[in-house]
């Protein structure tokens, strides 16, 4: 070409060494760059006859530099080889030739097959991503969808359930009073069980029902500027009724100076009773709950501004939960090892409906518990969350979590042993107490770290350094496991790692930490002190008070202990109103006229009469005439019970005796309230005769 | 090469929901193979409530289109139109997870892509408008052999398939998939459409029961309509 084309072989020439995607070196014999051409100064970011590069700096791997001559000996094959360029290296396929003047001319390309080969696989690769993505996508709708159908369906069937299961509590209950005298004692007992059974699967689903609709999003938070302190006092006294059964005694242990919060009451109330009713369950007969608030400020951070928070605590004697199975025991239907005292189910969603309620009010709720000594749950939410503004709220919360650990730990202690406050002084004092000192200790010893190099070099001084490291992280290990810091625990052995690199302390964050900790100490001073002052309280109160007031709710009467009788002729009213009363705990008696109620009377004294006006053989206010001849005949309540409430039948019901004239139908709130109330007043009657 | 929408979906310039300029950076960010700057515009799109429809047909469609046309005129390299479809699947990724808002007429399709077939995008916009029109939607692409498109339908049992062919050099292909299906699933309603089919639709929907041709967006919303 070069010898008949000349013009053409000038126009290659310059093609390549202008243009092309050619990569051509000319090498002198020492394997120097003599000539290059504007690709491979492309590919370099640089001009190699100018640097005087050698073909070593022109390639990557170099394992073995190649011998020029005998590559250029070696005939047509060509030879791999990695570059070097500006960027990525890249890998060409080269010949060698040798030149007339003993230079040696390398020539490589890049495979373009081979880069249409990646090209392909990259974008099939691609669309494969694309479309598991897209499947993951569908995928994810679908679960989302098939979750809120779940928590419909749940709403749904327990909905459905509640009203059948409803009747089947009624009616057995209605069997086993009214066949007391023809079944046999096993048969009453069957009774009894479905009575239990239904009652049990009852609360059950009202748990889920409360899942479903706090789950779906159907859970609004209606806030309000809401008493705390009352609102506890009025859900122990609602609580009152299963405890009692179980011979329990909830006690409320601290001030009952109001504190207002906005929170939602009916969610809050809902928190609590499911607290209380989870300490009733696990407390033995005989035991004691009780029940602390407190309004106090944690400083978040060691910098950051003061928060106001209302903390509550609901504190048994039972079991414990075992340490390796608190973790998670707010999460929905988690259960524990430990056994309820009475037999009680459990869905394992009453602690998970605690959470949503403290996540809606952004607040925190945690347990203490040790094995055999009891468990207390903690609830502490900022008082005034609903009106911060977003981002405060943010940085605050988020704050405020990540230091609540370290922050409410040793509040955990204090607290947990509430019932010997001074105890619980003691113990956070000598927590406090073992740290400083360990602190001072680990700041002495890294003092002497930086202070001296020589020491360190020292073999004993490294030894002694290596005990004294690990009998201070036996000690703080005791004494987190002990309170239960555990975020401290974490810190205090990272420290430790870092000593054993040899790297220096960060022994600010353990000041920190102990500086938090003391700011914590100050502020739970509150549990002893209101629980001095609660005990002091309860000792003071007088044991009857005048008016029907707070005390009322807090020390109602025990229904249990009361009988009831429901005098009406119709079976419906009968089994409605006993059952009524029955769910309020009291025994009942029922009678079907005025005369079987005179009968009643006689044999079973009742504390308190439901007498319908109308009945056959004997009127309810003849009955009640009669009642209130007999000897004795005022120590009972008699209600009277018409259709009609003009003055005429008020009159004539007050002559014969009655205490009260309730108009039919009579509702639930009414039957309890009046019951309740007559029984309060009777109760006082009687206490102030036996004086 | 290009997996291009027919004509029937040409642009109605009156009724446009994304401005002229917005298009533009769109497509200068597709050609240089910015998929961030994609991502972005069609991001800010969604989140201002145009509608999937306009987003595909005035934003996805045209782009495309406008790629294939660059590309017969030489003015870009098959490597700048594989990365332009490398994005443009990209933003269909992204707008996917927005359709599940819509309620369900409770029917399931497949749309499927012939076994070894490339191009996707089309198929892909065909199975979404089904999802935004309610359908329980489920798009098969990058399969290799019809025995998984059979799978498929044997795990899904859908109501409709819905197959597309790209280029019409596959033809064959085409019909050893349709009667594999109708001989496994001889009730099985079918929709077939794509490029591939722009001479021969109707032709070789006729020659099988139960086989439709839609031969556009518009004309498959009719279809759904119907």
């Amino acid at each position: 070409l070069s010898h008949e084309r000349g013009d053409i072989s000038d126009v290659v020439l310059r093609y390549v060494v202008e243009d092309a995607p050619v990569y051509l070196v000319v090498l002198d014999p020492e394997g120097r760059v003599r000539q290059a051409n504007r690709y491979v100064c492309e590919l370099l970011g640089f001009d190699p006859v100018e640097r005087s590069a050698l073909l070593e700096d022109l390639l990557i791997d170099c394992c073995e530099l190649p011998d020029l001559s005998a590559l250029a000996e070696a005939g047509d094959g060509p030879k791999l080889l990695n570059i070097a360029t500006s960027g990525l290296p890249k890998s060409l396929s080269f010949k060698f030739r040798r030149t007339d003047n003993d230079e040696t001319l390398m020539i490589g390309h890049q495979s373009l097959d081979e880069i249409e080969t990646l090209q392909h696989a990259l974008l099939t690769a691609n669309r494969k991503a694309n479309n598991f993505a897209r499947d993951l996508q569908k995928l994810n709708a679908h679960l989302h969808k098939i979750n809120e159908q779940k928590n419909q369906f749940l709403g749904m069937a327990a909905h459905d359930l509640r009203n059948p299961i409803g009747a089947l509590t009624i009616y057995a209950d209605y069997l086993r009073r009214s066949g007391e005298e023809r079944l046999s004692n096993r048969e009453l007992h069957y009774l009894t069980r479905m009575s239990a059974t239904s009652k049990q699967l009852l609360s059950l689903l009202d748990d889920l029902l409360d899942f479903a609709a706090i789950e779906s999003g159907r859970f609004k938070l209606r806030p309000k500027r809401t008493n705390i302190v009352m609102l506890v006092r009025e859900t122990i006294a609602l609580s009152q009724l299963s405890a009692t059964a179980k011979r329990i005694d909830v006690q409320y242990r601290s001030k009952t100076s109001p504190i207002y919060v906005m929170v939602d009451p009916s969610k809050i109330e809902q928190l609590l009773g499911n607290l209380l009713s989870n300490a009733i369950k696990y407390s033995a007969s005989g035991a004691t709950v009780e029940v602390f608030v407190a309004e106090h400020g944690i400083n978040p951070q060691a910098t950051g501004q003061a928060g106001r928070y209302v903390s509550f605590a609901v504190r048994d004697e039972g079991v414990g939960i075992p340490l390796a199975e608190q973790w998670g025991i707010f999460r929905p239907f988690t259960t524990t090892s430990t056994q309820a005292t009475a037999g009680e189910t459990s869905t394992g969603l009453g602690l998970a409906i605690v959470q949503l309620i403290v996540d809606a009010h952004r607040g925190h709720a945690w347990v203490a518990s040790r094995e055999g000594e009891g468990c207390t749950f903690f609830v502490c939410i900022p008082i005034e969350f609903l009106e911060d503004t977003d981002r405060q709220l943010r940085s605050s919360e988020s704050a405020y979590r990540s230091s609540s650990a370290e922050l409410i730990n040793p509040m955990v202690v204090a607290t947990y042993k509430t019932i010997a406050p001074q105890q619980a002084k003691r113990l956070s004092d000598e927590f406090l107490e073992q740290a400083r000192s360990l602190l001072a200790r680990l700041h002495h010893e890294q003092a002497g770290d930086v202070g001296g190099q020589t020491e360190v070099q020292d073999v004993d001084s490294a030894r002694s350094r290596e005990s004294l490291v690990r009998e201070t992280l036996a000690q703080i290990q005791g004494l987190c496991m002990g309170v239960g810091a555990e975020r401290l625990l974490m810190k205090c052995q990272q420290s430790l790692r870092a000593v054993q690199a040899g790297k220096a302390l960060e022994l600010d964050r353990i000041a920190d930490v102990l500086e938090q900790t003391q700011q914590t100490l100050s502020t739970i001073d509150w549990t002893s002190e209101v629980a001095n002052e609660g005990i002091t309280a309860m000792k003071q109160r007088p044991r009857v008070e005048a008016s029907a007031s707070r005390h009322d709710l807090i020390n109602p009467i025990d229904p249990s202990a009361c009988r009831v009788l429901v005098a009406d002729d119709s079976h419906d009213n009968q089994l409605l109103l006993t059952t009524m009363l029955q769910k309020a705990g009291y025994e009942t008696l029922v009678a079907t006229d005025g005369k079987q109620a005179l009968e009643v009377v006689r044999e079973c004294w009742p504390d308190v009469v439901w007498m319908d006006v109308n009945m056959p053989r004997m009127s309810g206010l003849d009955a009640a005439e009669q009642i209130r001849a007999m000897e004795n005949g005022e120590d009972l309540v008699i209600i009277a019970m018409s259709a009609s409430s003009t003055e005429t039948t008020i009159a004539r019901a007050k002559e014969a005796g009655c205490d009260e004239l309730v108009v039919k139908p009579v509702q639930s709130d009414t039957l309890v309230d009046a019951t309740s109330r007559h029984l309060r007043a009777l109760m006082n009657r009687r206490a102030g005769l036996s004086l | 090469v290009l997996q291009r929408f027919t004509d029937d979906d040409e642009l109605d310039v009156t009724t446009v929901a994304i401005s002229e300029p917005l298009y533009q950076e769109y497509l200068r960010a597709l050609l240089q193979g910015n998929s961030t700057d994609c991502a972005r515009l069609v991001t800010q799109l969604l989140d201002h409530g145009v509608a999937i429809r306009a987003l595909y047909v005035e934003l996805i469609h045209r782009s495309m289109y406008e790629v294939g046309s660059l590309w017969q005129a030489n003015r870009i390299s098959v490597a700048r139109e594989h990365l332009a479809t490398a994005i443009t699947e990209e933003m269909l990724e992204l707008i996917y997870p927005r359709l599940f808002a819509e309620g369900t007429v409770g029917a399931r399709v497949i749309v499927a892509t012939l076994p070894g077939e490339y191009h996707q995008i089309g198929a892909k916009v065909i199975a979404d408008i089904f999802e935004v029109n309610g359908w329980d939607s489920h798009f098969l692409g990058g399969h290799d052999s019809e025995a998984a498109l059979l799978k498929r339908i044997d795990e899904l049992r859908p109501d409709l398939l819905a197959q597309s062919i790209s280029v019409s050099f596959n033809l064959p292909q085409l019909h050893r998939v349709l009667g594999a299906v109708r001989e496994a699933y001889p009730m099985l309603p079918i929709l077939i459409g794509g490029q591939g089919l722009k001479d021969c639709g109707h032709e070789v929907s006729q020659s099988y029961l139960k086989i439709d041709y839609v031969s556009s967006i518009t004309a498959l919303e009719a279809w759904l309509e119907s």
